[in-house]
């Protein structure tokens, strides 16, 4: 890894790039509240939060059981901090980039 | 893969600069959506009024057990409102740590108020400063919150 990071192919995709960019800003994160911020599906939130998880980069915890209804239930999403780096890493990966755009889009 | 920093494609570039502004709009939605829950203010603002009131309640030692009773409440009121927001936050911030001494400290000044109050024998006078500790502590409860929830949108 260098100071202008380092792309992570995991957390490039662009679903999972914006979970963890939200999670980044908070400790913890309710499912329902993710899942509204972004806009998507619980199908397409889990799907994703899956591999993130995989690669351990997301925790999840479960409070109260399934069995429950939707109110009673919640679960929180967590960066962990291999997740933190990570994404920290390919956020200055990107900002290297980006500020190539900002030369290219500044007045002469 | 390593990123391919120094090939200065134009196309790549306005991308990269898509993806920040796409971050930063999530996180700008996110505190937008943030609302703290109605009686979280106000709750403070009675804990603190009590505490004010203690001096003018009768017997010898009125008010005991009171601020333990009022720290299971705070910290119950503080898990309630995780659960109901869906966000535990990551930080204070220097502004909400400001507001949380100021809160701590104007409660302390209306209690010492009320104890000279009691003293010269004005215990329906405690009320006052009782209200302006309700009033300014769930102002602060306020600020702390909106302070956090600014937090959400700041850069990382």
């Amino acid at each position: 890894m260098t100071d202008d990071g380092a792309f992570n192919e995991t957390i490039h995709s662009p679903f999972r790039l914006r979970i963890c960019g939200l999670l980044r800003s908070v400790d913890e994160l309710d499912f329902a509240v993710l899942r509204d911020t972004l806009g998507v599906s619980d199908a397409t939130l889990s799907k994703n939060l899956k591999s993130l998880s995989e690669a351990g980069y997301v925790s999840v915890q479960k409070l109260a059981s399934d069995k429950r209804g939707d109110s009673r239930r919640i679960t929180w999403l967590r960066l962990t901090s291999a997740g933190r780096q990570a994404f920290d890493d390919h956020i200055r990966a990107v900002r290297a980039i980006a500020a190539g755009f900002d030369r290219l889009d500044a007045p002469n | 893969m390593e990123n391919d920093i120094a090939s200065g494609d134009p196309n790549e570039s306005r991308a990269a600069a898509d993806i920040l502004g796409e971050l930063q709009a999530d996180r700008a939605r996110l505190a937008q959506r943030t609302q703290a829950p109605r009686w979280l203010a106000p709750g403070f603002g009675v804990i603190a009024g009590l505490y004010v009131l203690i001096p003018a309640l009768p017997g010898d030692r009125p008010g005991t057990g009171f601020v333990t009773t009022a720290l299971v409440v705070g910290i119950v009121m503080v898990y309630a409102s995780r659960r109901i927001t869906g966000i535990k936050f990551a930080g204070f911030g220097a502004q909400a740590w400001f507001a949380l001494a100021g809160a701590v400290i104007g409660t302390l000044v209306f209690y010492s108020v009320a104890l000279g109050l009691v003293s010269l024998d004005l215990h329906w006078w405690v009320v006052a400063p009782a209200a302006a500790a309700f009033g300014l502590v769930m102002w602060l409860t306020r600020v702390i919150f909106s302070s956090m929830r600014k937090n959400l949108d700041r850069d990382r």
